[in-house]
Order: C-alpha cells, then sequence, then structure tokens
C-alpha cells in the first residue's frame, strides 16, 4: 500500500504544505494506528519542515502504512488520490470510481479500466494528488488492496467468447485431416485481429460471404483429395465399414468423440447419395463435406466438466484442443488424444510432460510463426512501403529474407528453450549473405539463415530485427514515435493512449527543408504539457534506436547529412545511449519484459486480454518463470496452468424468449 | 451445385488479367443472361448505388469550387470531372456529427456510411452502425445474385492503434452495427465470383442435404452455448441460410425474392505489392465494379481506395514524394498541400473516370450512370487537422441532379444525404442515423 509516511515527506520536501497536510490527513483519519509513533513523527516533522528545513527528516520517519492495510483504508488512497478527476459530475476520462467505489462488483469494468492504467504505471499521474506515481511495491499492494476489495475468485477463468478456428490453423487442420495441402489464402480472407492477435473470438466473423468461401474451399480441397488417389485411398477405404471410418472421421474433425446423431446424420447423406446413383467414394465424400462445414468443426466447440457449477475444469478433449491449437496450430496428434480419452491429462504431470514434448517437436515451430510474427509485428511486413528511391535497396526478397529473420530467432528461441530475455538481448543474430550485407557485417555467405555471434549491441534481439525495425518506420524515415510505442506495446504491454485531436503530426522525411531535425521538432512537441505526458515515455525509448535506419540498417548521419544522436533520458529519469543503453535499461527489469511477454502469449492461447481475475496467475507464471531462468518453455508451462487456461465458465442457462428468438435467424 | 467448370473458366480467365480488361466483360454476359429467370423479370431499369472511399481527406482550399450554383468554377481538385460535370453534384458543408468525438480516422472512417457513433475498443464488442450500402442490400439486395459487393485494396492489420481494432479503418460497409461486411480485395477473387455466383446451376440437391444436416447441428449447438456465443453462432447460422437460398433460387426451388440477406464480399489478401502496382490495383476494383453493375450482378457497391491512416506511398503520381497519409498532414506548407492536393486529384480522375464508363453503358432508353448514385469523398475534410466538418462530397449519377455546387446549411448531417438515397430507392420519409431529413434545396 502506499506509504502515506513517504508522500507526506515529499510534500514537506518540496515545500508543498497542500500535499503535506493531505498526506496527513490520510495518516490522521484512516489508520487504525496508534498515533503513537508515525503521526507523532510527522507531525514533529511537519513542524521541523516548517521551522527549520528538511533535513535528516527521512531516516526518522521509517514506520510505514504497508503492513495490514484495511480495505477501509484503501478506499480512502483512492478518494484522496483519484477522486478528483475520476468523480464527480465529469470524471476524467469518463472514468467514475466515485460511483464505482460505493458498489465495486457493479462495475468491475471500470475497475479493470483503473488497473491496466495502474499496471500500465499511467496513474495516478507524477502531476496527480501525489506528486508522484507508484512503484512497483505499491502497485502490487494496490492491486492486492483491488482484488480484495472485489473479493476476486482466483479460479475464475473469465469469459471467451467462441472462436472460429483461424486461417492459417484451417490450413494445417485440413492438411492434417485431409492428407493433402490446401491453399486456404488461395480462398479465405485475412482474419481481423483484436488486442494484436488473430486468435480472439470477438473478432472472428463468419459472414454469409465467409461461408460461401468456406463452402466453395472445401469443395475445391475434396477435389484435390479426388485427384490424390493415395490420399483419397487413405480416406476411405471401399472395403472397410462406413460407420466406423466416418465415426473416426468425423472424432478427429470434431476433437472429440462423434455422438451417434452425428455419425447416423452423415450415413444418411451416404445413403441417400447412393441411392441417386453416387458411387461409394463420391457418397462418402458428401458425409465429409458435411463434416467439414458444420460449425461444430469450424468452431471450437468447448465444454466443462460440470456446468452445474459458475465454472470448472474443461473435459479433458476440450484440454487437448486448447493444447494442440495453441503450440501447434492444429487437431491433437494421437498421443494427445489418447491421454484425453483416459482422462489422464488431468494430471499435472502428465500435461507438463505432453507440454514439454510438444514443445521439443518441429510442429511447436507453428507458435515462432503464428504467435512471434504477430507478436512482433512482423505479419506487417508485407504492408510496409519502403520509398523504392530512397531505400533502393529495399526489395521484395529481402522483405521475405527479413520475415526469415525473425521466424529463424522466434525458432532457435522455442527449440532451445532459450531465456525469453534473449528477445531484449542476446549475443547472436540469424543472418544469410544478403542480410549480413545488409546490416553490415561480414563473413556470412550463402542463402542458408543461420546463428551468427555478433558483438555489436545494436543487433542481437528484436530489436536488432530488420522487420521490426522497417515496420516501425515511415516510408522516408524511422519514427522515433513509432519505435518508442513498439517499445512500450510489444515489449512492455503499455501502449500509450491515443493522442488529443489536434495533435500535430512530423513531417515524413528526414530531409528537413526547414532544417528542424525530427528530434528537435519532437522536443518542441513535448513543450506542449498535454503531449508530453505520452511523448516522454514513448519518444526516449525511439531515440535510442536512431542509430539504425528504416530499413534496418546501422547508420552514423541522419540522411547523410547530421550524425545520429541516440542518446535519451527515460521517462524514469535514467539517461542511457542507443540501443545497448535501452536493453540495458529493460534489463534491469526483466520481470516486467516477462509479464508483458506473458501476456500476449495469454491473449494468444486464451483469445481474450487477461483482467482482474488473472492478475493473480500470471503473477505467479513469472514468478515461475524467473525461478527456471525465464526459459520459453517455463512460460508456457506457467500459462497452461492458469485457470483461465485448465478451466471454463459454464454456459448460462438460456432463457426460453432468447433462445425462440434466435433460433430462427434472419 | 456443378461450381467446378465454371470456376477452372474463370480461374483460367483471370489468370491473364487482360482478359478481365475486354474479354472479361464479354465472357460474363452471356453467363449471366442465361442466370436464372426469376432474378431478371424486371422491366423498368434499376437503381444502383455505390460509394468510393478515399483516406486522410482532402485539402479543402483545393478542393472546394469558387462559386455555387450551376456555373461553379471546378477547383484544381475537382479538375478531373470536367467531362461528367453535368453528372455531378458537388456538397458542402455536410458533416458527420458522432465521428467528431474519439480520434482522428477510424472512427471518421468506419462510420462514414452509417453516422453512428463508434464504440472504442480493441476488439471486443466492436459497434458501429449498418451502413446506407448495407441497410440497401438488405431492402434490394435480394434481387441481385450478389446482395452487394465490398471492394478494397488493403488489408486488415494486425494490432490495436489509438484504442481502436484497426477493423475500424478497414471497413466502411458494415452488414449489421457490430459485424463488417467483409471486402473483397484481389481482383481475381472478386471477378471469379460475379462468375460464379451468377452463372451456376443446381446440383441435384447434394448440397441442400449437406447443409441440413450443418444447420441440424448448429441448432443443436447452440442450446449449448452461452449468451454471447450464441450470438457468435448466429453469424455462422445466418451465414449458412443465405448460402442455403441463394442455392435454392438458382435450382428454381426456392422462393427468389427471399434468397438473400446482406452479404460483402471477401477476399484473399491482396498480394504483396510491387512499387507501382497501386494504380492497377485500382483500376481491375473499379473495372470489376463496373462488370457487376453492368451485368446487374448486383446493385450495391462500396469501394476503399485505401485503409483509414493509409500511409501509401504516391510516388507514382507526377509530382508527389511520399506517403498519403503523412502529407495529408501538410503543416500548411506549401510544398506538402501541393502534393496533398495532387493526391486528392488522382482520386477524382479516378472518380470521373467511373462515371465516364457508367454513362457508356445503355440500358433500356438510357445509361447506367443515368439511374445510379455514386458517392464519392472521405470521412474528414483537412487531413492536418482530422477535421470532420465541411466534408468533401461528390454525389455522381443522373438520380440526384448534377451540374451544380450546392452548400448545405451549417451542421446538415451527412445521413440527409443517405435519407435521401433511401427515398431515390422507394423508401420516402424513413430516416437514417442521425438525419434530419432528406437533403434538400438541390
Amino acid at each position: 500500500m502506499v506509504d502515506y509516511g513517504r508522500r507526506f515527506l515529499i510534500g514537506l520536501c518540496r515545500g508543498d504544505q497542500g500535499l503535506a497536510a493531505l498526506a496527513l490527513g490520510c495518516i490522521l483519519s484512516g489508520m487504525r494506528m496508534t498515533m503513537s509513533s508515525a503521526c507523532v513523527l510527522a507531525l514533529g516533522a511537519l513542524s521541523l519542515a516548517a521551522g527549520m528545513g528538511q533535513v535528516g527528516v527521512e531516516a526518522t520517519l521509517s514506520p510505514s502504512f504497508t503492513e495490514g492495510q484495511s480495505d477501509a483504508e484503501w478506499k480512502e488512497f483512492v478518494e484522496l488520490v483519484c477522486l478528483d478527476c475520476h468523480g464527480g459530475r465529469d470524471p476524467s476520462g469518463g472514468l467514475d470510481l466515485g460511483a464505482a467505489l460505493l458498489d465495486p462488483s457493479a462495475h468491475v469494468d471500470d475497475w479493470e479500466k483503473a488497473y491496466s492504467a495502474v499496471q500500465g504505471r499511467y496513474m495516478p499521474p507524477a502531476t496527480g494528488t501525489l506528486g508522484a506515481g507508484l512503484d512497483r511495491e505499491e502497485r502490487i499492494e494496490w492491486t492486492g488492496g483491488l482484488l480484495r476489495l472485489l473479493q476476486a475468485d482466483g479460479e475464475d477463468p473469465g469469459a471467451s467468447t467462441i472462436r472460429r478456428l483461424t486461417r492459417s490453423q484451417l490450413g494445417g487442420v485440413l492438411h492434417d485431416l485431409l492428407g493433402v495441402p490446401v491453399r486456404v489464402n488461395r480462398f479465405l480472407p485475412r482474419d481481423a485481429s483484436g488486442y494484436g492477435f488473430d486468435t480472439t473470438g470477438d473478432t472472428l466473423f463468419v459472414s454469409p460471404y465467409y461461408f460461401e468461401i468456406w463452402f466453395e474451399l472445401v469443395d475445391a480441397a475434396l477435389d484435390d483429395v479426388r485427384g490424390n488417389r493415395k490420399a483419397a485411398m487413405a480416406l476411405y477405404d471401399p472395403g472397410g465399414d462406413v460407420r466406423e471410418q466416418l465415426q473416426e472421421f468425423v472424432g478427429r474433425a470434431f476433437r472429440r468423440r462423434a455422438t451417434e446423431a452425428e455419425v447416423a446424420a452423415r450415413l444418411g447423406i451416404v445413403r441417400a447419395e447412393t441411392l441417386s446413383g453416387a458411387t461409394g467414394e463420391a457418397a462418402y465424400f458428401e458425409a465429409i463435406r458435411a463434416t467439414l462445414l458444420s460449425p461444430v468443426f469450424l468452431f471450437r466447440t468447448e465444454s466443462n466438466v460440470d456446468a452445474s457449477q459458475d465454472h470448472s475444469p474443461v473435459d479433458g478433449h476440450t484440454l487437448a484442443s486448447r493444447l494442440s491449437f495453441f503450440l501447434w496450430g492444429t487437431i491433437p496428434d494421437p498421443e494427445l488424444k489418447g491421454h484425453a480419452d483416459s482422462g489422464g491429462l488431468y494430471d499435472p504431470e502428465v500435461l507438463a510432460s505432453e507440454v514439454q514434448r510438444m514443445l521439443k517437436d518441429d510442429r511447436a515451430m507453428w507458435l515462432g510463426k503464428d504467435f512471434g510474427m504477430q507478436w512482433l509485428g512482423a505479419s506487417e511486413l508485407k504492408d510496409m512501403t519502403p520509398d523504392v528511391r530512397r531505400f533502393g535497396r529495399f526489395n521484395e526478397r529481402l522483405r521475405r529474407t527479413m520475415g526469415d529473420e525473425a521466424l529463424a530467432f522466434f525458432g532457435d528461441l522455442i527449440r532451445h528453450d532459450r531465456s525469453v530475455l534473449e528477445c531484449l538481448d542476446s549475443g547472436h543474430a540469424f543472418l544469410n549473405g544478403q542480410l549480413a550485407q545488409h546490416y553490415g557485417i561480414d563473413g556470412v555467405e550463402g542463402k542458408n539463415i543461420r546463428r551468427v555471434p555478433v558483438d555489436d549491441a545494436r543487433r542481437g534481439g528484436v530489436l536488432g530485427l530488420g522487420a521490426v525495425l522497417t515496420i516501425t518506420s515511415e516510408p522516408l524515415r524511422t519514427s522515433p514515435v513509432k519505435r518508442g510505442q513498439w517499445v512500450l506495446d510489444r515489449l512492455l504491454r503499455s501502449p500509450s493512449p491515443p493522442p488529443p485531436p489536434g495533435a500535430g503530426v512530423l513531417p515524413d522525411d528526414d530531409r528537413q527543408e526547414d532544417g528542424l531535425s525530427l528530434r528537435r521538432r519532437l522536443v518542441l512537441h513535448r513543450a506542449d504539457p498535454s503531449c508530453a505526458s505520452c511523448h516522454s515515455r514513448m519518444d526516449p525509448l525511439g531515440f535510442a534506436l536512431e542509430g539504425l535506419d528504416g530499413i534496418g540498417r546501422i547508420r552514423e548521419l541522419v540522411e547523410g547529412a547530421e550524425p545520429i544522436d541516440d542518446s535519451a533520458v527515460l521517462d524514469s529519469g535514467k539517461s542511457i545511449v542507443g540501443v545497448a543503453g535501452l536493453k540495458e535499461a529493460l534489463l534491469e527489469e526483466p520481470e516486467r519484459f516477462v509479464r508483458a511477454f506473458t501476456e500476449h502469449l495469454f491473449v494468444y492461447a486464451i483469445g481474450r486480454p487477461p483482467g482482474l481475475m488473472d492478475h493473480r496467475a500470471l503473477d505467479g507464471v513469472v514468478r515461475r518463470a524467473a525461478a527456471e531462468g525465464y526459459r520459453f518453455s517455463s512460460v508456457i508451462q506457467g500459462i497452461v496452468s492458469t485457470p483461465a487456461f485448465l478451466r471454463r465458465r459454464s454456459p448460462e442457462p438460456s432463457s426460453t424468449l432468447e433462445s425462440s428468438e434466435a433460433s430462427e435467424p434472419r | 451445385m456443378k461450381v467446378q467448370p465454371v470456376k477452372r473458366i474463370a480461374r483460367r480467365a483471370l489468370d491473364r488479367r487482360t482478359l478481365l480488361r475486354g474479354a472479361g466483360a464479354a465472357l460474363a454476359i452471356p453467363m449471366l443472361e442465361s442466370m436464372a429467370p426469376p432474378l431478371r423479370t424486371e422491366l423498368v431499369a434499376p437503381k444502383r448505388f455505390a460509394a468510393l472511399f478515399c483516406p486522410n481527406g482532402m485539402l479543402p482550399a483545393a478542393w472546394a469550387p469558387v462559386s455555387e450554383g450551376g456555373d461553379f468554377t471546378l477547383s484544381p481538385t475537382l479538375a478531373p470531372i470536367e467531362g461528367v460535370r453535368e453528372s455531378v453534384l458537388v456538397l458542402g458543408n455536410l458533416f458527420n456529427k458522432a465521428s467528431r468525438a474519439g480520434e482522428g480516422h477510424y472512427v471518421k472512417t468506419t462510420a462514414w456510411l452509417s453516422g453512428a457513433p463508434v464504440k472504442r475498443t480493441g476488439g471486443r464488442d466492436l459497434r458501429v452502425g449498418t451502413s446506407i450500402d448495407q441497410h440497401l442490400a438488405g431492402r434490394v439486395g435480394s434481387r441481385t445474385p450478389l446482395s452487394s459487393l465490398v471492394l478494397g485494396i488493403e488489408s486488415v492489420r494486425n494490432r490495436v492503434d489509438m484504442g481502436y481494432s484497426t477493423v475500424y479503418g478497414a471497413n466502411v460497409s458494415w452488414r449489421t452495427p457490430t459485424v463488417p461486411a467483409e471486402r473483397e480485395l484481389s481482383p481475381r477473387r472478386a471477378f471469379d465470383r460475379l462468375v460464379r455466383w451468377t452463372g451456376t446451376r443446381g446440383d441435384g440437391g447434394r448440397s441442400r442435404r449437406v447443409l441440413d444436416v450443418v444447420l441440424e447441428e448448429a441448432k443443436g449447438l447452440r442450446q449449448a452455448l452461452g449468451t454471447y456465443d450464441r450470438h457468435k453462432l448466429d453469424e455462422y447460422l445466418e451465414s449458412v441460410h443465405t448460402l442455403e437460398s441463394r442455392i435454392a433460387a438458382f435450382e428454381g426451388t426456392g422462393p427468389s425474392d427471399t434468397a438473400d440477406t446482406p452479404d460483402g464480399a471477401v477476399a484473399a489478401d491482396a498480394p504483396p505489392e510491387k512499387p507501382g502496382a497501386y494504380p492497377e490495383h485500382v483500376q481491375l476494383m473499379l473495372e470489376t465494379l463496373l462488370l457487376a453493375f453492368r451485368a446487374d450482378a448486383t446493385r450495391i457497391a462500396t469501394f476503399m481506395f485505401g485503409n483509414a491512416v493509409s500511409g501509401r506511398d504516391f510516388s507514382h503520381v507526377e509530382g508527389v514524394k511520399g506517403g498519403h497519409h503523412g502529407l495529408s498532414h501538410h503543416e500548411n506548407r506549401e510544398g506538402k498541400m501541393a502534393m496533398y492536393a495532387l493526391i486528392n486529384r488522382w482520386h477524382v480522375e479516378r472518380f470521373a473516370w467511373l462515371l465516364g464508363e457508367l454513362g457508356k453503358m445503355e440500358e433500356g432508353s438510357g445509361t447506367v450512370l443515368d439511374r445510379s448514385i455514386i458517392l464519392f469523398g472521405s470521412g474528414l475534410a483537412d487531413g492536418n487537422r482530422h477535421d470532420p466538418n465541411d466534408l468533401p462530397i461528390l454525389v455522381g449519377g443522373g438520380v440526384l441532379p448534377g451540374g451544380q455546387h450546392v452548400r448545405q446549411p451549417e451542421l446538415t448531417p451527412l445521413c440527409n444525404l443517405y435519407a435521401r438515397v433511401l427515398g431515390e430507392f422507394g423508401f420516402e420519409g424513413e430516416a437514417f442515423g442521425d438525419s434530419t431529413g432528406p437533403l434538400a434545396g438541390i
């Protein structure tokens, strides 16, 4: 909890009587402390400060209020610190914490907002009542108080929306089921994304047109199977029992045992087709078509073991599916399915060893490709249009190679189970001849990308990836703002909020007609306090990367003119120089990065952003990872053991009105 | 449903892009003539609506014509419409009230055709409003094989910007207030689709048998889901119904007038673009739109020249160097304003070209252009200020009287134009969005 004594002191030391008095008021009012110690000291300090200056106060005022905080005190803190802005008639940002305090459980959404603002270190602002932001301990205390206030259920898995398979998952699943590669990208649109990942249920739409294409795709895929005798025979054995084959296929496709009704419906199709003159195979393929078009296939339908509880563990098949879609992007393999069938997956040891096995499998490269590229934003590389005249070296081959570099980095991280801190800094890069030449590194030849030790701090880790540096640049220049925001968003998961209306925009070329450097302009921009609050967080992070140009090359001069200036003063007051300084600063708080990385993986795996109810579990993941040297697998194991992954909320019983109204879609 | 042969032909046809240019049109027409009869019984030439969206606004100084009324002087940006001037109505002073809040681009893009307030969210509970094109598609779309054609150039990007899901910036057409109409981004697929769904025949009930099973399972599944998930599944159910009834219509076994619900065009991604390929891509999409109108495959279409905040490099335009969004923030510097205006003008040229082509398509006693409403513009005025007032709006076609520049009274809702459009489509007196009445004074 916030140490009011310290606040009191801050007020005193700044000569801010108001703040000191406020802190004192807080001390005197809400605390069931004995007046004897702190308050007397505080009063003494007040007169001391007023009369004799501020020498030596800190040492005498050690008792703090962080122990044994009560809910009343927590509320008091919110009232004193937050309500000036977030209360009353026109609460700032529409967030009324006054109302939320009166009835906490009815305002969970508001508390979520407050929580993420505090976690993201936006609130309380340095310019507010406290005169400073919260430090790490204080944030932990504050969040703890909030969780107590809300009586948060630590086992609650939260609400996730049912998810359709994504385009890239469909590609893998169809290949696994049908035995032929299916070019889904030729048919299906790129999936929209929520919170940075396309695996979030809320943005996985099925429109009439989507279904129309899906219908067409299934047809085309089955055509391809027919054209490939080996695949067709693997799928359908004319001599075998049709019911058994259907049972097996539908079960695999639906990622659980097929029900009697499901098999019977398909047998009906086979019969009708045969009656109208179709061959056995043609009839059987119609049944397969009905399976792939079914919502049970297209959506990840899940169930939990006890629907009478608000939430309970998911059933074995659901858990197996969650695992295999998370790590492999496709349906469970026979071994995992076996554990689901037997119920063995409920044993934490079996679960852990399955995760380990799956991560060692080549299919885990999926995670690098699907999660890794979305996390880094490297999937945006194909949308970038560096100016062809300014960056003549940028061509399609380089674009692809930069993507491959990012992939290789992530693949190596997974394959060798390295520390995720290597994302921040590692002594090696992934290069082939072309990239090495592009980056100005000698001695690497050939087309194959391989791990190469590097001693230049500007390489190694994700900050040195060509893909990252390119997607955070404009066509004609680097963008310290974009890069800073990228670091905040991707590496720390606390992006800056949008600029206020009317905020200016930077010129889009480094070559300045008015001679003002980009950096100088940004400094001017920050003179406006409303801009400074965010830009003082973003810009310095980006400045530190100024030694790398718009397509990731090392540079000493900006556009061949001025020397680059990659020194910066971080929001914390720390001065850094260049990429090396930035890496060092980020590594000073490894758990902050790991928490952010974990949260990104969480969004990807669970399909929703983490909320308050996940706070403790995520803290646990980070602690556990820290104890295991932040190995990649330790983070994955942690996520897999959160309630959000292992459990599921039971669907609320549908009202008759709702179900009758909606069972007849328009 | 034997889609295969048709599809193959279409594929081959499109492999040679030139076919779309000339022979492509010829290829589609006979097929459309032989379309299912119930769809072609109207005697009166139909009305059509299209909306062309430009991201990043227009430079007001170069946009606004000097005087009002019939003898206005074309501004530099509007100069390309000289040849079709009599078919263009230049509207001033329209504004989109709901888009004034929020941020600079996404709300102004995604609510351009609906006037609805936009919920700020990174993904969950997206909410805008049904756009005018999709609203119309829902009302008149069942008369054509495709209820609408929704076209674009740039894929949706994987991120949240300014607290808004970039889904917002990638969609002007919303099928429902919460689900965007998916766009077709690849010219090949757009064309493919026109051919496929206007030329297919029944498959002896096979597809219906399959879809029956699928629908049963969807209903069963629905019972086991929570409320929010059920909404998600209903999207799917509706989609299956749509396809089922379309198949029925083609087989001549179902009522054609209930055959459709609003749909949009999706697409495989646009391929990564080579420098300079953009103008060609735009051209192909507009030609697809023309083809669809000419063949009466749909009467409703939208097209996005780019997504909100598009930073596309426009150096392919003579005199321009730099990205679209960057130049739109011209900081009142002359050089940049000039380049920004040139980009705007390039877009107007495409619009003028489209009108010209529609004017060449004869239909009944007139041309397709005579019976069309082709909206062109942006969701903001001056990109430098993200200005949502006095939006740059052109209306092409013969339905609304052209050849004039009309400034509306201050603060006239953009939705008044949409209310007017609704009236022209036979739904007089209906309000739309925040309209205060159909657009008057023209």
